[in-house]
């Protein structure tokens, strides 16, 4: 339990991953192509968050 | 951004797809990427941006700042099984380590037990 921010983070090593299916550049002319966490079943993800676009990472 | 898209080879050598996610629209990120270096921007990236616009996912994941809608620097790695095998949260002022991405990757993979330091080639303990 985040209780700083008040929600309760489902992420914890071990357990599977929380679900996702969000829009991606993947397509940069449609930006209609998504990424879900099943695509990623049989390869390893590496998924990175970072503040915001123009920023440094 | 550009430091994990240049090494993007040695992740893909290790069957890893890496994904950048931020709270931006697909629209700013289709600004950034096609914004040279140079500029401020990423230029070609080797991997997709997403975008969590409903902060879901950074809400999810433990990442999400609530009172400025962004995430601070988290990074998961995640197995063939759907199953989160690392999770690392570096708050904004801090960028991540390539290097150690690269070496928690290469240990998660050998299935084995890898002591402290340890390093790619390296024997395990079990």
């Amino acid at each position: 339990m985040a209780e700083q921010t008040g929600f309760y983070c489902q992420a914890r090593v071990g357990h599977p991953a929380p679900d996702f299916t969000l829009k991606t550049t993947k397509d940069l002319d449609t930006l209609k192509s998504t990424a879900s966490l099943q695509d990623y079943r049989g390869k390893w993800l590496v998924m990175f968050f970072y503040p915001a676009d123009f920023t440094f990472v | 951004m550009t430091a994990f898209s240049d090494r993007y080879k040695e992740f893909a050598d290790l069957d890893a797809e890496v994904l950048g996610v931020s709270t931006d629209t697909v629209f700013v990120h289709k600004a950034w990427i096609n914004t040279p270096r140079d500029k401020n921007g990423v230029g070609d990236l080797n991997f997709p941006l997403a975008s969590d616009t409903t902060h879901k996912t950074a809400r999810d994941y433990g990442v999400l700042v609530e009172s400025e809608g962004l995430a601070t620097r988290g990074l998961f790695i995640v197995d063939p099984n759907g199953v989160l095998q690392y999770a690392v949260i570096h708050n904004l002022n801090v960028g991540r380590s390539v290097d150690e991405t690269l070496r928690v990757l290469e240990a998660l993979q050998t299935g084995g037990l890898c002591p402290a330091n340890w390093r790619p080639g390296q024997k395990l303990l079990g």
